[in-house]
């Protein structure tokens, strides 16, 4: 009897251990654990070549998009089909531009990014990152500048370079975050306007070659950066929509609408830079203001109509980036879920060997007669309460003792605390045919009619049965397979705390948490005892464990005195739902 | 058997109550439950929290609280299983819908059984809930406080949709449970039904259950 015992104990643990991992469970974790970890092999390349810092991100993708290469890494990998044809669509225009695409001479890129919904988070840490900048750069201009690229000659070199082949187009599509600090700098650095000094060639506005003049670039640029902002994004594509819609209309009035608009949001943009003390901000758009004041009507709507052509050439890049965003955001989810999943597992292991410590270990070679007196001891015992106060006295006394064992002096908390539990675990497992059925038969024979009259009853009740009444509106997931599941294994367990732990999770962890989300599916609110309670009836009533009175008495017997808080709730739920089952019969 | 060992007698500073809400079907027990703990009603977006088992910790009078609030199912059917839930509690309070006649007798029930099984130490709240529903009003205010001063009990209305007289409900709850909980349990109406005080008196609840043949 009493090895038989102590397999059933070791199974025990082995099916607790089952359950909690299975509770823990939650969510979409249940990926088996290899194919995870083989997704995450593949993906590494990728990931690690762009989380860290944000920068990177945009190497990383540029870097892929420059090779040319067909997609390969995980994050590519992930793609759909259409995306994969924007993608080709983007290398040809790549290929187009050719050669100027390796100056890396863009903004562009970091602008749409700003510009696409999904990257919100994302560009928002970029945003804030050359925020700071712009406040550093706004101080002293200078230094900024020197990091990276070497001064403001190349990049005025750059960009006339850039004016006398591109023209109006100005291509750019690829992001590189140096260049783009270094042209977020620009501004305030060209207060002191030393643009015209260092290029006494060129007039820095010029009205006969208004597309190529540095200044019409720099308006551009200025109006692109400011217009870009966060902040303004919902104006700002309000804006650029409008145009889309009334393309192919009217052109020049057209024109002049988007025209006006840009005026008007530039004061609208400063009043709320104004309003938001974002001072570095203010003195941007301060300055784009006056730069445009430069130009006449007519040239401001020949700049207008270059920043849409702009615009429209970068869609297909934003829209890339936006998709590859979504797949980093998808890739990040699993690696979390793939890291609790692991930390849950750990915490099991480190609990399993705990477990198998005491009792292959600790138990037998410091006590080893120990288990057999208690077992005799408990034999003697007759009257509910005093065998009660024998355990809980024993578990304190036996782990008092094991606590003060020298082994265990380098245990974390939550060692002593799984100990803790294999002590009860351990001991009540020892007892438990005992304390199960103390009046043997009469108890075997007593949860035999019963468990006989709930089948019966099961055959015949329905939802809708009178006493069921579950609401109409509730019985969308009847009969509840999964909390019923919970409750079948209730005899799994030995422990009167792994009893109420089962239970617990009938009504409250898993099952009832179906319960509960699917009443606040499709109820008003969230699951009150109204609803609850009659689900609770009929899910007791179908899965109908065996020894279910058994179960009762020795939870209420070992344990009642522990429960506290929700563990009491529920135990009382489903106490209650048992005696309303007993009134059915 | 006992819930769990209150915290009545053991610190000054420190109490654990339990509060049982009782009354009949939809007058809006959990609402107000939820009115109270999560200070919204009906919070269709906040999916993962359960609205039968609550508890918060609060400070009363310089004692700390720790408050659960047990939410009881009110069909009439249920009815029978009231002493497994209002068990060991030491507040209840025992809501009607103003506009629902029928669920104040339902309230007067439960004072009744309330007084014949948990005696005198439980402290006893009627609430009449919905009074944003003024217009269909079948409930006199004053009646209810009138038959409230006559059974011991304390009279609030309340309204969980417009969060009105809710904080307060369970503020003088709680004051009242403490004060109650200082003078000490009284010696009266623990016959049957006091099982607040250890294990004796478990075993007498117990027995019976332990000795019965299932049908």
């Amino acid at each position: 009897g009493s090895l038989r015992m102590r397999r059933q104990s070791s199974g025990s643990s082995f099916y607790s251990e089952e359950g909690r991992r299975g509770s823990g469970g939650g969510g979409g974790a249940q990926l088996p654990l290899s194919k995870p970890t083989s997704e995450v092999g593949e993906d590494a390349p990728s990931l690690n070549s762009v989380s860290p810092p944000s920068g990177r991100l945009i190497d990383g993708i540029e870097g892929d998009l420059e090779g040319g290469t067909t997609p390969s890494g995980g994050l590519k990998g992930k793609f759909s089909i259409d995306m994969r044809s924007k993608k080709a669509a983007i290398l040809q225009g790549l290929h187009r531009i050719g050669d100027k695409m390796k100056r890396g001479n863009s903004s562009a890129g970091l602008n749409s990014m700003r510009g696409s919904a999904t990257m919100g988070d994302f560009s928002s840490t970029v945003e804030r990152r050359e925020e700071e900048r712009m406040v550093e750069a706004s101080r002293s201009s200078g230094d900024l500048i020197n990091l990276d690229q070497p001064s403001a000659d190349d990049i005025l070199a750059k960009y006339q370079r850039g004016g006398v082949r591109g023209g109006m187009q100005q291509p750019v599509v690829l992001v590189d975050l140096s260049d783009s600090r270094d042209e977020l700098a620009q501004p305030p650095e060209e207060m002191a306007p030393p643009i015209p000094d260092q290029s006494p060639s060129r007039p820095y506005y010029s009205p006969n070659n208004l597309t190529q003049c540095a200044a019409f670039f720099d308006a551009k640029k200025k109006l692109r950066f400011v217009l870009s902002g966060v902040g303004f994004l919902p104006t700002w594509s309000a804006t650029s929509s409008s145009r889309d819609k009334s393309r192919g209309e009217d052109d020049t009035k057209e024109e002049l609408v988007a025209l006006l608009q840009v005026r008007i949001f530039k004061y609208v943009f400063l009043a709320e830079a104004v309003n938001g003390r974002e001072r570095a901000l203010c003195a941007q758009i301060r300055e784009t203001i006056r730069c445009l004041g430069v130009f006449t009507p007519r040239e401001v709507r020949k700049l207008v109509r270059s920043l849409k052509e702009d615009h429209r050439r970068r869609a297909s890049y934003t829209l890339y980036l936006q998709q590859s965003r979504l797949s980093l955001l998808r890739l990040q989810a699993a690696l979390e879920r793939l890291t609790a999943r692991v930390k849950r597992e750990k915490s099991l292991t480190e609990e399993c060997l705990v477990e198998m410590w005491i009792n292959r270990f600790y138990l037998p070679v410091r006590q080893p007669s120990l288990l057999g007196q208690l077992e005799q001891q408990f034999v003697a015992l007759h009257a509910q309460d005093e065998k009660t106060e024998w355990a809980e006295e024993h578990i304190e006394r036996l782990w008092r003792q094991m606590e003060g064992d020298g082994v265990f002096r380098a245990a974390g908390a939550n060692h002593r605390e799984y100990a803790r539990k294999c002590v009860e675990r351990t001991l009540m497992a020892r007892i438990y045919h005992m304390a199960f059925y103390p009046n043997n038969d009469a108890d075997i024979y007593r949860d035999e009619v019963l468990y006989k009259a709930l089948q019966q009853l099961a055959s015949t009740v329905s939802p809708e049965h009178g006493q069921m009444a579950i609401p109409e509106s509730l019985r969308g997931e009847c009969p509840w397979p999964s909390a019923q599941h919970e409750i079948a294994v209730i005899n799994a367990f030995k422990s009167p705390r792994d009893k109420l732990a089962c239970i617990r999770s009938i009504t409250f962890s898993r099952a009832c948490e179906t319960i509960s989300n699917l009443l606040a599916l499709t109820s008003s609110g969230p699951a009150a005892a109204d609803d609850v309670t009659p689900i609770l009836v009929y899910v007791v009533l179908m899965a109908n464990p065996a020894a279910l009175l058994s179960n009762v008495q020795y939870v209420e017997g070992f344990y009642a005195n522990q429960m506290t808080g929700s563990d009491a709730y529920w135990w009382t739920q489903f106490r209650s739902a048992i005696e309303f089952i007993k009134t059915l019969l | 058997a006992a819930m769990d060992p209150t915290g009545a007698g053991t610190s000054n500073d420190e109490f654990k109550f339990k509060v049982v809400l009782l009354g009949e079907g939809a007058v809006g027990k959990s609402s107000l439950m939820l009115r109270y703990v999560q200070g919204q009603f009906n919070p269709r977006h906040i999916s993962t929290i359960q609205a039968s088992f609550l508890s918060k910790q609060l400070t009363v009078e310089g004692s700390d609280i720790d408050l659960s609030i047990w939410d009881t199912a009110g069909q009439e059917k249920y009815h029978a299983l009231g002493p497994i839930y209002y068990r060991g509690s030491q507040g209840a309070l025992l809501v009607y819908d103003v506009t629902d006649a029928k669920s104040f007798d339902k309230v007067k029930m439960w004072v009744k059984e309330l007084r014949r099984a948990l005696g005198e130490d439980v402290i006893l709240f009627i609430v009449g809930n919905k009074v944003d529903l003024a217009d269909s009003r079948t409930v006199d205010g004053e009646m209810a406080r009138g038959f409230a001063t006559e059974v011991g009990a304390t009279y609030e209305e309340t309204s969980a949709k417009e969060n009105i007289g809710v904080e307060n409900l369970f503020e003088l709850m709680c004051s009242a449970m403490v004060t109650r909980a200082r003078v000490g349990p009284s010696n009266r109406g623990t016959t049957n039904g006091g099982t607040r005080n250890g294990r004796r008196t478990i075993r007498i609840v117990d027995e019976p259950t332990t000795g019965r043949k299932c049908c």
